[in-house]
């Protein structure tokens, strides 16, 4: 209720128009007032001249007929107001002489000095008025009493010793305001009624006058309005009937309603787009996400996506099949939880680096863990997304499951180590096959010449034998020229052996032999070289050496031709080793006995013999060419050139090899090295 | 003592006649030489030599084939035969002994080789 803007207004005019009357009002009774105790104190004023004329014509007349004078001077004066009049007179100066009845009534008028300050200040000169309240019948009723002085005239001269203008007594009268007070009680009283009633009437004026000019339009626009609201009934219109404000008010509303129906139209046209576009968007992204998803799901690589904290956020079918987890089991958990410890403490010190720096991965090598502990051996890639999504800008792992790539490399590889050790084998078989063809060759032609020389130099032999028979003793030059022819048909006959041992080499009688005995041996055959008395032979042989298969000649021709050279390299004299012992061949030992044209094994064991002395020595440039057949240092004649090629050829044929280390004017150390696999012990 | 007859079959008319002439020269042997191994058989029946020395690479027959042929033969089956033969490998010795050669004597042979061998080769027949 109190919200109604016309209570509203009636409370704000209410109050208005209260205060304005009560002011008016009041102002109304206080002139009224003023008006009356005006008229009283001009009463009192008249009253008090009516007296002292009196008593001047008293004492001119000499008191003669004093009741009537003073009755005269009462004319005037309502006498029920006047409720007393006296006279004071001033010390020493003479009574009153009024008589008893006129005393009866005014008492108090005659005769009496001043009896308080107020009536000596009025005999002093001075006139008073003031408003009193006395006690009357019990009852406590408003008066006005007025004071003023009696002055000497002259004619007082006669009676009394005063000087002219001198105050010689006071009149006092006392008049009754309760007329007056009546007077503006009724008024305050009739007052209030009118005004009541103007308050009333303008009320109510104002409030119809209001209503019909102001709230009702209003009510309805209001109306209009509720209604709009409530039933969303944009066809609704206010009834225009002024051209007032409210009228416009209406007049705009309306508009406004108008505009507010063909917004929502134009608005509910729009929503109605919006929602197709939404549906159809809606449809769109579905379908794009059901795709995504498929696609994401029908990978046969492997998909991690993990936040920036590296927790996996997402997870597609091919890692859950290849790690044997469910997608929850993976959901939260951090991305190195997937990897083994290697790729986990990679992934966490330089990946996650990496991916920062460079923003992508590509093709790493790593393993990943399988929920029962498998480790699966994978080619990943990771990339960063390229926005960032719900604060995160997410990590992309895909990874490729490479284990049969890898079995099919480690196969590979193993192929290739295979068949670079068969290229290997081939090729040592190569070249021993090129160099038994080369053997074969020399022995083919060898055994050809063979015949061919063998055939002459037996007849030279023969004639030169002949020859020798015939010489006399004398004939000196004769014989010795017949004993060069011999000698060097014997050198020519020994070259044709040597050779022809070439076409003999292929054929091997292996029976498991000692070492150590064929050495015995060997050097037992060599002891008749003369330069041997100045050599110390120093015998290092190993103990208890299990038996190579060797063809027992052919070795012992190896070492003798072996023997043969470590004596004629020191001429002057020095020292000759001869070791045997066994070893177990490692990646530390020689790489050519490893690695050479023969069929050593790392990890096997074998014999060897070493014939090294403190010789002469061989240059670089000659330990290269020291296998060629026909290669020789040693003076012509005394060498054929053919004894390491064919010790070379003895030891390849038996699958042993023969090695040498040579340091020029140091010595030369021969390491002839037996397989013992295929011999016994 | 009678002279002992040597046949020599070679088919180096040289190393034939300083042979005999080698041999002959020591008195002990009659020496005759042949350079056809088509002849052997025949010569030995008329020379009916004490030991006979043979080449084995010869035209026509060969050392070996020779033997043989003396081997089927009641004149030459009790002859001793001494190869004397520029070959010298082992096969070439086996065929020869597996034919029932006495000996074998590589080229090139001296005077004195030839007379040791011949002389065991008698020896040998005279037992």
């Amino acid at each position: 209720m109190w919200n109604k803007i016309s209570v509203k207004i009636i409370i704000i005019v209410s109050v208005i128009l209260l205060l304005s009357m009560f002011l008016t009002g009041a102002h109304f009774i206080r002139s009224e007032r003023v008006m009356l105790f005006d008229d009283v104190h001009a009463k009192a004023v008249m009253l008090n001249k009516n007296i002292e004329n009196f008593l001047f014509t008293l004492v001119t007349l000499g008191v003669l007929d004093v009741e009537n004078i003073l009755q005269d001077a009462m004319k005037d004066l309502n006498k029920d107001d006047v409720y007393e009049v006296r006279i004071v007179h001033a010390p020493g100066l003479a009574e009153s002489f009024l008589d008893k009845q006129f005393k009866e009534k005014y008492r108090s008028l005659l005769g009496s000095l001043p009896q308080n300050e107020i009536e000596q200040k009025v005999i002093s000169g001075q006139t008073i008025e003031e408003r009193i309240f006395l006690n009357i019948n019990g009852k406590s009723q408003p008066f006005i009493r007025y004071g003023s002085p009696i002055r000497a005239d002259k004619s007082c001269l006669f009676c009394h010793d005063v000087k002219v203008g001198k105050p010689m007594g006071a009149f006092f009268s006392l008049i009754s305001l309760e007329k007056a007070y009546q007077i503006i009680k009724k008024r305050t009283t009739e007052n209030i009624l009118l005004f009541g009633l103007i308050f009333l009437f303008i009320l109510v004026t104002l409030y119809f006058s209001l209503r019909k000019i102001v709230l009702r339009p209003l009510i309805k626009i209001s109306d209009a309005v509720k209604h709009i609201i409530e039933r969303q009934d944009l066809f609704r219109q206010v009834q225009v009937t002024s051209a007032d404000e409210i009228g416009q008010l209406g007049t705009v509303f309306n508009k406004m309603v108008t505009d507010l129906k063909k917004s929502r139209d134009e608005l509910q046209e729009w929503a109605k787009t919006l929602e197709k576009k939404v549906y159809d968007r809606t449809k769109d992204l579905a379908e794009a996400k059901s795709y995504t998803e498929d696609i994401i799901g029908s990978m046969i690589d492997t998909l991690v996506v993990a936040d920036s904290s590296g927790k996996i956020k997402m997870v597609n079918s091919a890692l859950v099949q290849l790690l044997d987890y469910s997608p929850d089991e993976l959901i939260g958990k951090p991305i190195t939880s997937l990897f083994d410890e290697a790729t986990a403490k990679f992934f966490n010190e330089t990946a996650i680096k990496e991916i920062t720096e460079k923003l992508v991965i590509r093709n790493l090598e790593a393993t990943y863990k399988s929920k029962s502990g498998d480790k699966i051996a994978i080619s990943f890639s990771v990339s960063l997304m390229s926005e960032i999504h719900q604060g995160s800008r997410d990590i992309i792992i895909v990874s490729k499951d490479i284990r049969e790539i890898k079995h099919l490399l480690e196969m590979e590889k193993q192929k290739t180590v295979e068949l670079k050790e068969a290229y290997g084998k081939l090729q040592s078989l190569q070249d021993a096959l090129i160099q038994a063809e080369k053997f074969n060759a020399i022995g083919r032609l060898a055994s050809g010449v063979a015949h061919e020389v063998k055939n002459p130099l037996g007849i030279i032999k023969q004639s030169a034998e002949y020859l020798k028979g015939k010489l006399l003793p004398s004939e000196k030059n004769a014989s010795e020229a017949l004993r060069m022819i011999r000698d060097n048909i014997d050198r020519a006959d020994n070259i044709i052996r040597v050779l022809l041992d070439f076409s003999r080499s292929s054929k091997l009688e292996k029976n498991p032999e000692d070492l150590n005995a064929l050495l015995e041996n060997s050097l037992m055959l060599i002891k008749h070289i003369p330069t041997l008395e100045k050599i110390k032979i120093i015998r290092e042989l190993g103990k208890d050496l299990p038996k190579v298969l060797v063809d027992k000649g052919k070795i012992e021709q190896v070492f003798i031709n072996l023997l043969i050279n470590a004596v004629h390299a020191m001429p002057g004299g020095g020292d000759l080793f001869v070791r045997t012992y066994q070893l177990r061949l490692d990646k530390f030992n020689d790489v050519m006995v490893i690695s050479g044209e023969n069929n050593f094994e790392p990890g096997e064991n074998v014999v060897v013999a070493e014939i090294e002395d403190t010789g002469v020595g061989i240059s670089q440039v000659n330990l290269m060419k020291i296998f060629e057949p026909f290669f020789t240092t040693k003076d012509p004649g005394s060498g054929t050139g053919l004894g390491l090629s064919i010790s070379k050829n003895i030891m390849t044929m038996h699958k042993g090899s023969l090695e040498i280390k040579s340091q020029e004017s140091k010595g030369t150390k021969v390491i002839v090295t037996f397989k013992i696999t295929d011999g016994g012990r | 003592m009678a002279k002992k007859k040597i046949l020599v079959v070679d088919d180096e008319e040289d190393y034939l006649t300083i042979t005999k002439l080698n041999l002959e020269e020591t008195d002990n042997y009659e020496v005759m030489t042949l350079s056809s191994s088509k002849e052997v058989v025949l010569r030995v029946h008329s020379f009916m030599p004490d030991v006979i020395l043979l080449d084995m690479l010869m035209p026509a027959f060969g050392g070996v084939e020779v033997c043989e042929m003396l081997n089927n033969d009641f004149v030459g089956a009790g002859i001793p035969i001494i190869i004397v033969s520029a070959l010298d490998k082992n096969e070439d010795k086996l065929k020869a002994y597996r034919v029932g050669v006495v000996d074998y004597i590589s080229k090139p042979a001296g005077k004195d080789m030839l007379i040791a061998k011949i002389e065991k080769a008698l020896s040998l027949k005279h037992k």
